[in-house]
């Protein structure tokens, strides 16, 4: 029956991918305090970053950047759920993402997957499909605010 | 608009339209409420829906993105040959919402990219995943001899729509008739013209008595 949802949480088993990582990846420090993840980097299972980290290759498993943003470049494929900081997507996401600011998603970024995040954000032309929680700014707390001071304009927050 | 808004339509160059709503502000949530509510979007992502809701309600917002694939949605179910395909693509259509039960369902021109036949599939589907008390909004046509340009819909304003144009115009032109009789589990409730020909409608389900 269609409307069975399939069970897609099943987190991969690190396997083994060339031509790099696998299983759980820390990534180390750099200069700048960003890591990036080239463009011909491919890793399956648990990344862990304490700094930000640009991918502009492929995941697939999980991202857990705690305190730190995790930007999805043009050309990033990122297959996990994530959990940040803040996120922004100018690649592909596909994944649930915990957010403790905000998530962007650019006019060329796609995504799928559910969102928890205080602010999110879509640039016009931005590919969304999935849910959004609107827990965080919940007007039933704080009783009938109607103006949004949290929602930017698109690309005003990214610190580019 | 927000500012922050309008300032990104500048820059995206994005050809809008703002449409009056007779109807949208009475059956969006709004704070405070004692729960969260779910609301569903048949459309495109849409930046001013996103701020809107993220303004004025707490809950959870579902976007299919399903317009785009409308036209193939209603070829399969017209296609008695194409089990198979047809499963898969509503599985895949559907998914993010699976398991749900709405209290607010945003059609928007859905319903005019179904043949009269696979209205009645709409039907099922709404009964299935509105809850109880649930609402659907969407358009119809108020004359079928005039044609009506594809739009993206979002929500600007508890009153007030904002319509990218798309390449294209619908394919149906259902008028309200035609909707009362195969959307048959539920009543139109309100419907309101506007400005371009499209009927604003907002359907409940029909009450035992």
């Amino acid at each position: 029956m269609f409307f069975d949802k399939r069970s897609q949480k099943n987190a991969p088993a690190p396997v083994v991918s060339e031509p790099v990582a696998s299983g759980v990846a820390s990534i180390p420090s750099s200069r700048g305090g960003v890591a990036v993840i080239g463009a011909t980097v491919k890793i399956k299972g648990e990344v862990h970053s304490e700094e930000d980290l640009t991918v502009e290759g492929q995941i697939e498993g999980s991202v857990i950047l705690k305190n730190n943003e995790l930007v999805v470049g043009a050309s990033g494929r990122v297959h996990a759920d994530v959990t940040a900081k803040a996120v922004k997507v100018d690649g592909e996401l596909h994944g649930d993402v915990e957010a403790t600011e905000r998530v962007l998603i650019t006019v060329n970024g796609s995504m799928r997957g559910n969102i928890q995040a205080p602010r999110v954000i879509l640039e016009d032309g931005s590919k969304f499909k999935g849910s959004i929680d609107m827990n965080e700014a919940a007007p039933a707390k704080t009783f009938g605010v109607v103006s949004n001071p949290k929602v930017a304009a698109s690309g005003d927050s990214t610190g580019e | 608009m927000s500012p922050n808004h309008a300032a990104a339509k500048r820059q995206t160059g994005v050809s809008t339209e703002l449409f009056k709503s007779g109807l949208m502000g009475g059956i969006l949530p709004s704070a405070p409420q004692t729960r969260a509510q779910k609301v569903l979007d048949f459309g495109a992502a849409h930046a001013a829906t996103i701020a809107h809701l993220q303004a004025t309600f707490w809950g959870r917002l579902t976007v299919l993105d399903l317009i785009s694939q409308a036209d193939l949605i209603n070829a399969l179910l017209s296609d008695e040959e194409a089990v198979d395909q047809r499963a898969y693509l509503l599985e895949e259509s559907f998914e993010p919402c699976f398991g749900q039960a709405y209290d607010v369902v945003l059609l928007w021109d859905f319903a005019l990219y179904l043949s009269d036949e696979n209205l009645g599939w709409l039907n099922d589907w709404l009964d299935t995943m509105l809850s109880f008390q649930g609402v659907a909004h969407g358009f119809v046509c108020h004359n079928a001899t005039r044609s009506i340009a594809a739009k993206r819909w979002g929500i600007l304003a508890q009153d007030q729509l904002e319509a990218e144009s798309e390449s294209g115009q619908v394919p149906y032109r259902h008028l309200r008739g035609v909707l009362s009789r195969t959307l048959s589990d539920f009543e139109i409730e309100k419907s309101v013209l506007m400005k371009d020909g499209r009927l604003e409608f907002v359907i409940r389900r029909k009450t035992t008595r």
